[in-house]
């Protein structure tokens, strides 16, 4: 089924470089030989103006299967990324994300990255993926937040 | 006129008794509930007289129901219409031959373009009767019941502008305007129906005096292209027939009909859709006529990925027979 994996990420490419939201960067991979690898994109989510996130440009990784858009891109922070909902190894654990709850084939490369954003200041409790993240989250307000802005420093824009 | 009046007319009119929305009947159902509620609540209670409780026993128990069986009726009666018209049209080899030299007796290429129209009509008139007093019901109960009822109508398939059949339709009428046909009077209510192209995504539209606009969005949503080869499931969403293949896991050598029940339909993720999918032909003409280079570019692409199925699974059977 890759011929329609391929084409459906060329056409996703057309419509993000036609119209994308604002602070977002979305790019399939770029090989050693310059050919480009649509099976994997780079990509930057800005942290959500007014939040704790803002001044963030967070670096996120999607990698498509032959199998997309039937199964879902995984998609991953780097490693070791503080959020309650993101695995240590980086993954992003999202409804919209997982094939058996909220992935439908319509969804969009732009739709994922708005709803990883808004999952960036709306954790979600009922689906912890890290430790420290989910305890800070629940116990120390003031602890989670200063964590954040933290982290949010160590992720600025690249000129 | 009120379109009560403008409704009755029309289906009076209707050379050939067809099912409809009984207006009338259903109306005295909520004029009755209205007056059972205010002789039961105090007369300081200042909804009592216009209104009756979110729940009511009067017009659940018969107003529901009632339109349910009407609405059953008429998608019923439009899907087996129109699949007999667009099969007389679409038919091929002795089968075309034999309705040609039936349609001879008969005089028939017109009254084909016009019962297409009438169809169209029929549909998109019956689906604001039934807007109309879904709207009736929740301004007298002051409630979300007829809309309600209309999302479970639709999980149900008997919502009229789901129908798949009405897209083809308005392929049909798009693919045949080029043919004048003397326009009957009940004709004026049809706007008819145009193939629109917005930021290069083609839709169907429909207009019917102002009250309803039919807009059917014709990208596939899996491929994100206009729909190549188009497919409606039984939900009524349209995909291109080989993107519903790769969603239901099935190949092309084995179609949709030997798709899982369980799996779901990509955008609304309803279950055993694939079963009762319809290839939309009509639809399939008007687009490979109107994207013309589109069409032929897709035709290529189409045409490698339908090999290599076509070979992965003679592999596989060649496999199985000599047992490997």
């Amino acid at each position: 089924m890759s011929g329609i994996a391929r084409g459906r990420l060329a056409e996703e490419r057309k419509s993000w470089r036609k119209n994308h939201p604002h602070g977002f960067v979305a790019k399939p991979e770029t090989l050693p030989d310059a050919t480009v690898n649509l099976m994997v994109w780079h990509c930057t989510i800005p942290g959500k103006a007014g939040t704790d996130w803002e001044g963030g440009y967070f670096p996120l990784t999607m990698h498509f299967s032959e199998d997309y858009p039937s199964k879902p891109p995984k998609c991953k922070f780097p490693q070791g990324f503080f959020h309650p909902n993101v695995y240590p190894s980086g993954t992003v654990c999202l409804s919209i994300l997982n094939e058996d709850s909220g992935w439908r084939p319509a969804i969009t490369v732009k739709q994922i990255l708005v709803g990883i954003q808004d999952l960036l200041d709306q954790p979600n409790p009922a689906d912890p993926a890290q430790t420290e993240g989910y305890h800070l989250f629940i116990q120390d307000a003031a602890e989670y937040k200063r964590r954040v802005r933290q982290q949010s420093k160590q992720y600025p824009p690249l000129v | 006129m009120k379109f009560c009046k403008k409704y009755q007319e029309y289906m009076q009119g209707q050379e050939k008794k067809l099912p409809c929305v009984g207006f009338k009947k259903l109306k005295k159902i909520l004029k009755k509930c209205r007056r059972n509620s205010s002789s039961l609540k105090p007369l300081n209670a200042s909804l009592a007289a216009k209104t009756c409780p979110d729940h009511c026993p009067v017009c659940d128990g018969t107003f529901f129901p009632s339109l349910l069986n009407e609405m059953s009726d008429i998608v019923g009666c439009f899907n087996q219409r129109a699949q007999k018209l667009l099969e007389l049209h679409l038919a091929s080899g002795v089968r075309k031959y034999f309705f040609w030299i039936k349609g001879k007796l008969q005089g028939n290429h017109t009254a084909l373009i016009q019962e297409g129209k009438d169809l169209v009509t029929y549909a998109l008139i019956n689906a604001i009767a039934i807007r109309k007093i879904l709207k009736k019901y929740d301004k007298i109960h002051y409630s979300k019941q007829g809309q309600l009822f209309k999302s479970q109508v639709q999980s149900m398939h008997k919502e009229i502008l789901q129908s798949p059949w009405l897209c083809e339709l308005m392929a049909f009428h798009i693919n045949l305007r080029e043919t004048k046909v003397k326009s009957r009077k009940a004709h004026a209510l049809f706007d008819g129906c145009s193939l629109t192209f917005k930021d290069g995504k083609p839709s169907l539209t429909c207009e019917l005096f102002d009250s309803i606009k039919v807009d059917i969005d014709l990208t596939c949503s899996i491929c994100l292209d206009t729909v190549f080869d188009p497919v409606s499931l039984t939900c009524g969403h349209i995909f291109c027939y080989i993107c519903a293949c790769s969603a239901a896991s099935v190949s092309i050598v084995n179609g949709l009909k030997s798709a899982d029940p369980k799996m779901k339909c990509p955008l609304c993720r309803e279950g055993a859709v694939y079963e009762g999918a319809v290839r939309l032909e009509e639809l399939n003409i008007l687009l490979s006529r109107s994207c013309q280079e589109y069409w032929e570019q897709r035709l290529q692409t189409e045409r490698v990925e339908r090999v290599k199925q076509i070979k992965e699974h003679w592999d596989s059977q060649c496999r199985a027979f000599v047992g490997v």
